[in-house]
């Protein structure tokens, strides 16, 4: 049984830390040694969540000679990464399982040791650990040796030892939440995404689960900057960090499924979602398939996490009739922009105009007195922006325009925009709608709504780049919902 | 289980149903269509099938109220679910006429094209499925299914949200027509047989329910509805 550990980050250690130093010796094997077509070589893995020749850094004079494999091949393997869906997280969670064995192989091929683990980078460790890990910075080991775990393609900032901010690794949200998936067409957002059906792939815009907005969208643009790999899905699994960022998600779920406060948590028992084939390559260049029913014990894929006890009390079977989505409940509409509007370098503003109903002004109070059990939702619909957009911090009812990093107590939270060129290509034909995101301010609502001179007839919601490098992006429309 | 359990239990849960699906409405004129059509219809169906042009229009919009309008739930839903309370059902509504408007068109059409030429359309049935088996290979037909999906940003009420709402009926409903056009066409080429629509739904239902539907299995059905249009209808 393979323990996957915490990634070390220790600033100039005496000695490199084995794991990674194995880790990059197995990555320039796999990148320099081993042909494109190779389902071993590193570009082939990163090809594997996600590809376009017009952004492959590799697509270069230097490897002219290097082609790609048959397209059958690639229509079969290439590009299946899963987001913003419920195989979002067994999908890459069965990508780090295939990948880990051939790292592994690999190592122990050139002389390594036997049984390597693929390390996490748990950003929420400790501040240090907000700093990307030392040893994905330095150019060389001690002593000279390529260090193929630092490339120059991400943020300077991080790249420089800059700490990720603690929105961008904001991890409790999605923790909290009690349910694994949304039926496909509601408003509303749960850990796991929403399930998606066919060519409907989210019927219209699927909103992003809960943990793949944050922390994992928010750090895949962080880290990618304006110009690395990590921000665009179609290079980001040849960055090395990329690796250890979803080893990371991935122990997040098993964090997730072992809570039983308020609820016992599981995953999803009906056979569309345990039945769902996915096909790769493994160590051994087989073609081999997995089904998300199959890998949700990790112990059954012969790995646990440190820090983490093996999950061995049973499910209570009440407790599976609700695994998939929230028992049929109204969803309210409370108030919703008029028409698209923009968001460019500078915080964007606008004003949701809350219909006034029968009762006037104190209805409206009484509508902001949210039930015991129901949630406020807050939604940005139908955002299209152009590729490495950036993340923008979504704030309500501030007191003074543009000053969001002062109020925090009005923060609704960080959207990301992480891969809008796959999104736009409709990849394996999923609607071409653009991003939806939902934040749940329930909590925010209920703290904004006992302010003094509160307006319950307009809400009004700021969107505020996060990065100088942010792009102007198109909201759809902005809404707040009671569900 | 007591009584009032035993008959709480089953309410409750169709009143789950209703709330998880409302347009829920559109199943009973689904049924309904098909029992229309079972009445007047034939099993196998006939491969020169008489009528007025409007006879043959209105089962073909019958055919679409069948076979089409119960795999819009979730769409519908979408719509309302983005949407005032007091404009739900009108959303709803909407949504269902821009819906049709695309296949009532392209029904308009196939209806001239086989009252017009009865002799070509003795063939019409195989042809149709063939294509419709041929198309269900090409990757722009999976581009087109994905569009009959897309949505948009709907203006929250007002003459906007209506002209909205049906803006995103119609534009899902054509991408609807091109996607599924074929196979409707080959049933209705059949006079609209019972055979050729259980076995057209359910290739629907397939495509439907599966996350990634394999192209096989539309090809599979498509191509025995060809089969069998072949046998059964070139010999009468």
């Amino acid at each position: 049984m393979r323990t996957r550990s915490m990634v070390s980050i220790e600033e100039n250690p005496a000695t490199p830390d084995a794991t990674l130093l194995w880790y990059s010796r197995a990555i320039g094997e796999m990148l320099t040694k081993r042909k494109f077509a190779d389902p071993t070589s590193w570009r082939f893995q990163g090809a594997i969540h996600d590809y376009d020749s017009g952004t492959d850094p590799f697509n270069d004079a230097a490897h002219a000679s290097d082609g790609p494999p048959v397209g059958s091949i690639r229509t079969k393997f290439w590009r299946k990464c899963q987001h913003a869906s419920w195989f979002f997280l067994p999908w890459h969670r069965m990508y780090l399982y295939y990948f880990e064995q051939i790292v592994a192989d690999t190592i122990v091929k050139l002389g390594g040791p036997a049984g390597w683990a693929l390390p996490f980078w748990d950003y929420n460790a400790s501040p240090a650990a907000r700093a990307l890990p030392w040893a994905f910075r330095q150019p060389t080991w001690p002593g000279g040796e390529t260090n193929y775990l630092a490339i120059a393609a991400r943020d300077p900032a991080i790249q420089a030892g800059a700490a990720l901010d603690l929105q961008t690794i904001e991890e409790k949200a999605a923790l909290d939440m009690t349910l694994f998936s949304t039926p496909l067409t509601a408003p509303d957002v749960e850990f796991g995404g929403p399930a998606v059906k066919n060519h409907s792939g989210g019927s219209g815009g699927p909103p992003f689960g809960g943990v793949e907005s944050s922390p994992h969208n928010n750090v895949h643009v962080a880290v990618g900057g304006g110009d690395g790999w990590m921000i665009d899905p179609t290079t980001a699994a040849l960055d090395p960090i990329f690796w250890l960022h979803h080893c990371n998600i991935d122990r997040l779920w098993e964090r997730w499924i072992r809570q039983t406060v308020p609820v016992q948590r599981v995953n999803p028992t009906v056979k569309t979602w345990t039945g769902e084939p996915f096909s790769f390559y493994d160590a051994a260049k087989k073609v081999v398939k997995l089904t998300p029913g199959k890998i949700v014990e990790t112990t059954k894929l012969d790995y646990v996490y440190e820090g983490l006890p093996v999950a061995t009390a049973p499910i209570a079977p009440v407790a599976r009739v609700a695994a998939t989505s929230r028992p049929a409940v109204r969803t309210t509409l409370l108030g919703a922009t008029k028409a698209a509007f923009r968001v460019g370098t500078a915080a964007a503003e606008v004003a949701i105009a809350m219909p006034r109903p029968a009762g006037g002004a104190a209805s409206l109070r009484a509508q902001a007195a949210v039930p015991a059990g129901r949630r406020v939702l807050l939604h940005l619909e139908h955002v299209d922006c152009p590729d490495r957009a950036g993340s923008y911090d979504v704030f309500i009812d501030l007191p003074t325009a543009g000053r969001g990093r002062g109020h925090p107590d009005h923060f609704a939270g960080r959207v990301s925009m992480f891969g809008p060129r796959s999104a736009a290509r409709g990849k394996t034909g999923r609607a071409k709608s653009g991003f939806s995101f939902v934040l749940n301010i329930t909590d925010l609502y209920r703290r904004i709504a006992g302010m003094p001179g509160w307006d319950p007839s307009k809400i009004r919601v700021a969107i505020h780049p996060v990065h100088r490098w942010s792009k102007e992006i198109k909201v759809g429309r902005v809404s707040l919902s009671l569900r | 289980m007591s009584v009032a359990g035993a008959v709480l239990r089953p309410t409750r849960a169709i009143a789950e149903a209703l709330e998880r699906h409302p347009g829920w409405w559109v199943v009973p004129a689904a049924i309904a269509a098909w029992v229309a059509m079972g009445r007047h219809g034939r099993l196998g169906g006939s491969a020169c099938p008489e009528g007025s042009f409007a006879a043959r229009w209105a089962s073909f919009a019958l055919m679409v109220v069948a076979m089409m309008l119960p795999l819009r739930l979730d769409s519908i839903r979408w719509t309302v679910e983005r949407t005032f309370d007091w404009r739900r059902r009108r959303a709803a509504v909407e949504y269902v006429v821009g819906f049709l408007a695309p296949w009532l068109a392209a029904g308009a059409l196939a209806s001239w094209w086989l009252q017009t030429s009865p002799g070509e359309s003795r063939w019409a049935p195989v042809l149709a499925f063939d294509v419709a088996a041929a198309w269900a290979l090409f990757p722009a037909r999976e581009r087109w299914m994905g569009a009959s999906r897309r949505t948009f940003a709907l203006a929250p009420d007002g003459l906007r949200a209506d002209v909205d709402c049906l803006r995103l009926g119609a534009a899902q409903g054509l991408a609807c027509v091109v996607s599924c056009g074929p196979l409707m066409l080959g049933c209705a080429a059949t006079g609209h047989g019972a055979i050729a629509m259980v076995v057209g739904a359910s290739i629907g239902a397939y495509e439907q329910a599966t996350f990634r539907p394999r192209p096989f299995g539309t090809v599979l059905g498509c191509g025995l509805l060809a089969i069998w249009s072949t046998g059964v209808l070139g010999g009468t």
